[in-house]
C-alpha cells in the first residue's frame, strides 16, 4: 500500500476515534469529560460499553453489505433491506418467546440461522441463480426484501407485543436499538470480531469470483467454496449484529455505497474502508439519538433509517442512470 | 354488480361478528339492544366506531389501491407500497406536533410523498416507481417515528401501535371524518364509474373512448391522496391493505379489472377480518391491526413475486 | 357537394422531438375503405393519431365533415370516430364481453346501469367479429387473433360513423386476415361506415381498399383508386422499390411484383 492510499484509511479511523470520544462525552445527560474520567457511578464503563457495541454492530453490518454487494453484483444488497436482519429478529424473538431462559448463545444461534433462512427465501424469490447477471434481478431485490421483512417485523412484533416480559426487553430492539448496559452480548461480539477478520479474508477469493465462476475455478479457488463462505458469514455478521442491537436497516447500504466511492473497485479496499464507516456511522447515529430527543432517546436504528431512506434513493438514481446509459 | 354481492354479504356477517366478539362475547339480541340504546357502552362507545372505522378504512385503502393500480397498469404501485400511505402518516404527524388540522395534514403528506415519487422515477419505467416509492416511504416512516417518539406523552410502545396500524383508538368523531370522505369519494367514483372502467386500458384508447387521460389522472390521484389520508388518519400507516385488496377481490369473485367496488368490499372485509383477530389474539393488550394485516399481505407480496419470478419485469 | 370525411390543411405534425409533417394538406374522402400506406417510419400512425383528435397539430386546421376536429368534445368525437391503436395495452384479467362492453364509454350516463341500446351493440359487435362464443373467455386465455379481434369489437361497438384502424391485421394468419377485412368491406359497404386503416400488406391494400394513400417523409405521394395509386412509380417514390404492377386475374384488383 502506497502512502497515498493509506492516508484515507486512516483519516477514517480517526473519525472513528472522534465518534467514539462524542459518544462518551454526549448522552441524554450532558457530563463533562472531567466528570466521566473520574470513574463516577460507572458511567464511562456504560457509556465504553454501549459505543463498543455500536462500533462492532457497525461495522458488521457495513461488512455484510460490502460482501453482499460484491456477491451478487447489486449495490441494493444490504442486510438490512433484503430482509435478512429481519429473519434474524423473527428467529431470535422466537427463540426467547419459546425458549425462555437459554441466554445469549441461543439467542445468538437462532439470529444466525433465521438470517440464514431469510437469505434462502431471498435468493428464490429475486429470481435464483437463473435471474444472476440479468437487470431485472438487481432491482427485484428491495421488492422481495420488502416481503421477507414486513412479514418477519409483524411475526415478531406480534409476538413481542403479546408477552409483558418480552415488551420490556424487545420492544425497543425490534426497531434497532444499542443497548444502554451489556446483558449477554459478549458471544456475538465475539463472533462479530472472528466473522471480520475472515470476512477480511474472504475478500480475496470473492473478487475473483468477480471475474467469472470460470476464471476463478482456473485460479484455483472453487466459486462454490466461495459463495458458501461469503454467505456464511454474511448470515453471522447479521446474525450476531441483530443479537445485540436488533434489525438495523440501510446500514449496510450507505456504509458500503460511500466505501466503494473512497476505495475505488478494490474490493478488499473498499471493505477496509466500510469498516470504520460503518462503525463511525452507527456510533455517530446512537450519539445522535441521545442528544436531539433529550431527556429522552431515538433509537440508533431509527436515526439510521431517516438517513438510510435518502441513501436508498441516492443508490438507486446511480443504479438506474447506469441501468438508462448501459 | 353481481359478483359483488358475495363480498357484501361476507363483508355484513364479518361486521356483526366483530360487533359480537371481543374479550366478551355478545349475543345478536344485547347487540340489536346496545345499537339503539345511547347509553350503551361496550356496543355504542366501543365495538360500533371500532367496527365503523375498520370498514370504513378497508374501504377506503381497498379503492385506492384498485385506483391506482388501474391508472398505472401495475400491481405493485399501490399507496402502501410506494410511500403514500407512509407519507400521509408522516403529514398527520406534522399535523400533530403543530396543532394544524389532521385531516389535510395527512392528504398534505399524501400528495408530497407522490410528487416526490413522481418526480423521482419520471420516465424510468413502472419499477423505479415501486423501487422509489419504498425509499420515500422508508423516509416518511422514519420522520415518522421520530416526530412521535419526541412527543412529549408517548411512549415508545404507543408510538410503535399507531406506526404499526392500530384500531385502539376509535371513537365515533373519527368515523364521521373518515366516512364523510369515503362517502364523498365513493359517490365521485359513482358518478365516474363508467369512465373509471376503462382504467387499465391505457391513455390512448382512454382518448379514443372519449375520455380525456389527465383529467382522469388528476382524478385518481385526488382520490387516492384523500382515501388514503383519511385511512391513516382514522388507523395510522397501515400496510399491505391497498396493495392486496384489488387482486384478491378479483380471484374470489372473477370480477375484471378495475373492479373499484369489490376492491373496497374486499379491503373492509380483510381490516374487519384483522381487527377481530387482533382483538382477540390480545384481549387485555392493545394490539396494532396493520400487524395482522401485513401477516396476510406480505405473503400475498411473497407469492406475487413468486409467480412472476421468470417473468422480465421492466 | 357535401364535405369529405377529413380535410387537413397546412397541417404541422411534432410528436417527438422530430417534426414528421411540415405545411402538409390532404383529402380523405367520406364512404369505403381507404388505406394509408408508406415505408415504416413515415407516420402514418402519428397521422392516425392525429385524424383521431388524439395528437392535436402544431399547426394548421383537421376538418371533420367540413366542421374543425378540434371544436368536437371528447365524448362527441367518440361518438362519430373509433380509433384503435397498434398495440392496445394487454389485459390479461378481462374477460372478451367485458372488454367490448368498454367501447359503449362514451354513450353510457352517470349512475346508469348498461342500456338496451348498449347491450345490443355490444351483441353485433361480438356477432359481426365471430366472438359470441368466446364471451366469457379471459384475454389472457386467447389466441394473438382472437384478442385482436376483440378489440376491434370494442372499435365496432362504438358504432361509430367513422373508423380508424392502425395495423388491424398485423398478428393474424392471412385467412383471418382476409376474414377480418371482409368484414370491414362489409361494414364500409352495406353498413355505410368510413374506415381509414393503416395497412402493411400492398395487395391487401390493393384488393380492399376503395381508396389509397401512400406517404413518405410527410408528405403525400400517391393517392387515389387502387388502380391509380398503386404504381411502379409509386412503389418507387414510396420505398425506393422497382417493381412491376399487373391486376390479378380473379378480382382485377392491382397486384404487386417486385423486381428485385
Amino acid at each position: 500500500m502506497t502512502r497515498s492510499s493509506l492516508l484515507p484509511h486512516i483519516l477514517l479511523w480517526l473519525a472513528c476515534l472522534a465518534a467514539l470520544a462524542l459518544s462518551l462525552r454526549l448522552g441524554s445527560a450532558g457530563i463533562g469529560f472531567d466528570a466521566l474520567l473520574s470513574g463516577q457511578d460507572g458511567l464511562l464503563a456504560g457509556r465504553a460499553v454501549r459505543s463498543l457495541c455500536a462500533m462492532a454492530v457497525g461495522a458488521a453490518l457495513a461488512a455484510a453489505g460490502v460482501m453482499l454487494q460484491g456477491l451478487t453484483g447489486n449495490p441494493l444488497a444490504d442486510p438490512g433491506i433484503t430482509g435478512v436482519n429481519a429473519g434474524a429478529a423473527l428467529a431470535a424473538v422466537a427463540w426467547a418467546y419459546f425458549v425462555p431462559g437459554t441466554g445469549g448463545s441461543g439467542i445468538l444461534l437462532a439470529a444466525v440461522a433465521g438470517a440464514g433462512g431469510a437469505g434462502l427465501a431471498l435468493w428464490g424469490l429475486a429470481g435464483g441463480t437463473a435471474a444472476l447477471g440479468r437487470d431485472t434481478i438487481a432491482l427485484r431485490l428491495p421488492l422481495a426484501g420488502l416481503a421477507i421483512e414486513a412479514f418477519c417485523l409483524s411475526a415478531a412484533a406480534m409476538l413481542i407485543l403479546t408477552d409483558a416480559g418480552m415488551q420490556a426487553r424487545y420492544l425497543r430492539w425490534i426497531s434497532g436499538a444499542i443497548p444502554p448496559v451489556l446483558r449477554n452480548e459478549t458471544g456475538p461480539l465475539a463472533a462479530i470480531g472472528l466473522a471480520l477478520a475472515g470476512g477480511f479474508l474472504a475478500c480475496g477469493r470473492l473478487a475473483l469470483l468477480g471475474l467469472g465462476a470460470e476464471q476463478s475455478h482456473s485460479l484455483g479457488r472453487d466459486p462454490r467454496l466461495t459463495v458458501a463462505l461469503v454467505l456464511g458469514l454474511v448470515v453471522v455478521l447479521s446474525g450476531a449484529a441483530v443479537a445485540i442491537a436488533g434489525p438495523i436497516a440501510f446500514l449496510g447500504l450507505i456504509a458500503p455505497f460511500a466505501a466503494r466511492g473512497l476505495a475505488g473497485p478494490s474490493l478488499s479496499r473498499a471493505y477496509l474502508c466500510a469498516l470504520p464507516l460503518g462503525a463511525a456511522g452507527l456510533t455517530l447515529a446512537d450519539t445522535a439519538g441521545r442528544v436531539i430527543a433529550r431527556p429522552g432517546e431515538i433509537d440508533a436504528g431509527i436515526v439510521v433509517a431517516l438517513l438510510g431512506g435518502p441513501g436508498l434513493i441516492l443508490v438507486l438514481r446511480s443504479l438506474l442512470r447506469r441501468a438508462g446509459t448501459a | 354488480m353481481r359478483n359483488c354481492l358475495p363480498i357484501a354479504l361476507a363483508l355484513v356477517a364479518l361486521a356483526l361478528v366483530a360487533l359480537a366478539g371481543g374479550r366478551n362475547w355478545i349475543g345478536p339480541g344485547a347487540i340489536w339492544s346496545g345499537l339503539r340504546d345511547p347509553d350503551d357502552f361496550v356496543i355504542r362507545t366501543l365495538r360500533l366506531p371500532r367496527v365503523l372505522i375498520a370498514v370504513g378504512v378497508g374501504a377506503a385503502l381497498g379503492l385506492a389501491g384498485a385506483l391506482m393500480q388501474g391508472l398505472t397498469r401495475n400491481p405493485l404501485a399501490t399507496p402502501d407500497v410506494i410511500g403514500l400511505v407512509q407519507g400521509a402518516g408522516l403529514g398527520y404527524a406534522l399535523a400533530l406536533a403543530t396543532g394544524a388540522a389532521l385531516l389535510p395534514g395527512a392528504a398534505g403528506g399524501a400528495a408530497a410523498a407522490m410528487l416526490a415519487v413522481a418526480l423521482l422515477s419520471r420516465g424510468q419505467g413502472a419499477l423505479a416507481v415501486v423501487l422509489y416509492g419504498i425509499g420515500v416511504g422508508a423516509t416518511a416512516m422514519a420522520a415518522t417515528t421520530v416526530l412521535l417518539v419526541r412527543a412529549p406523552d408517548a411512549a415508545a410502545a404507543q408510538a410503535m401501535i399507531w406506526l404499526s396500524g392500530s384500531l385502539a383508538r376509535a371513537d365515533l368523531a373519527t368515523a364521521t371524518a373518515l366516512w364523510s370522505v369515503l362517502g364523498a369519494a365513493l359517490a365521485a367514483v359513482a358518478l365516474a364509474a363508467h369512465r373509471l372502467s376503462t382504467l387499465w386500458l391505457g391513455d390512448e384508447v382512454m382518448a379514443a373512448l372519449g375520455i380525456d387521460p389527465r383529467r382522469m389522472r388528476w382524478l385518481v390521484l385526488a382520490l387516492v391522496t384523500a382515501l388514503t389520508a383519511a385511512g391513516t388518519l382514522a388507523a395510522g400507516p397501515i400496510g399491505f391493505l391497498a396493495f392486496t385488496a384489488a387482486p384478491l377481490a378479483r380471484a374470489v369473485t372473477g370480477a375484471e379489472p378495475p373492479s373499484l367496488l369489490p376492491a373496497a368490499l374486499m379491503g373492509a372485509c380483510l381490516l374487519t377480518a384483522a381487527d377481530l383477530a387482533a382483538r382477540l389474539i390480545a384481549p387485555v393488550a392493545v394490539f396494532p391491526t396493520g400487524l395482522v394485516v401485513s401477516l396476510i399481505g406480505a405473503p400475498y407480496l411473497v407469492f406475487f413475486l413468486w409467480r412472476d419470478r421468470r417473468a422480465v419485469s421492466p | 357537394m357535401t364535405a369529405p370525411l377529413f380535410e387537413l390543411r397546412g397541417l404541422s405534425l411534432t410528436p417527438g422531438a422530430r417534426a414528421v409533417y411540415r405545411d402538409f394538406s390532404l383529402t380523405l374522402p367520406e364512404g369505403g375503405i381507404t388505406g394509408i400506406i408508406g415505408p415504416n417510419g413515415c407516420g402514418k400512425s402519428t397521422l392516425l393519431r392525429c385524424l383521431a383528435g388524439l395528437a392535436p397539430p402544431q399547426a394548421g386546421q383537421v376538418l371533420f365533415r367540413g366542421r374543425p376536429l378540434a371544436a368536437l368534445a371528447g365524448g362527441e368525437r367518440a361518438r362519430r370516430i373509433a380509433f384503435l391503436p397498434q398495440d392496445p395495452p394487454p389485459q390479461p384479467e378481462m374477460t372478451v364481453a367485458g372488454l367490448v362492453a368498454k367501447g359503449r364509454t362514451p354513450w353510457r350516463r352517470p349512475f346508469l346501469p348498461p342500456s338496451r341500446e348498449d347491450r345490443r351493440a355490444v351483441e353485433a359487435a361480438l356477432a359481426a367479429t365471430g366472438l359470441a362464443d368466446l364471451r366469457d373467455r379471459r384475454m389472457a386465455t386467447l389466441s394473438g387473433g382472437q384478442r385482436q379481434r376483440a378489440w376491434l369489437a370494442l372499435a365496432l361497438a362504438q358504432e361509430t360513423g367513422v373508423i380508424l384502424l392502425d395495423e388491424p391485421t398485423s398478428a393474424l394468419d392471412l385467412p383471418y386476415q382476409l376474414a377480418l377485412l371482409r368484414l370491414l368491406q362489409d361494414l364500409a359497404g352495406a353498413k355505410g361506415r368510413s374506415i381509414v386503416m393503416v395497412l402493411h400488406d400492398l395487395t391487401l391494400a390493393g384488393r380492399f381498399c376503395d381508396h389509397v394513400v401512400g406517404l413518405a417523409d410527410g408528405q403525400v405521394v400517391t393517392a387515389g383508386p387502387p388502380a391509380n395509386a398503386i404504381t411502379p412509380e409509386a412503389l418507387d417514390r414510396l420505398y425506393g422499390l422497382r417493381a412491376r404492377v399487373a391486376p390479378d386475374p380473379v378480382f382485377a384488383r392491382p397486384v404487386v411484383y417486385p423486381l428485385e
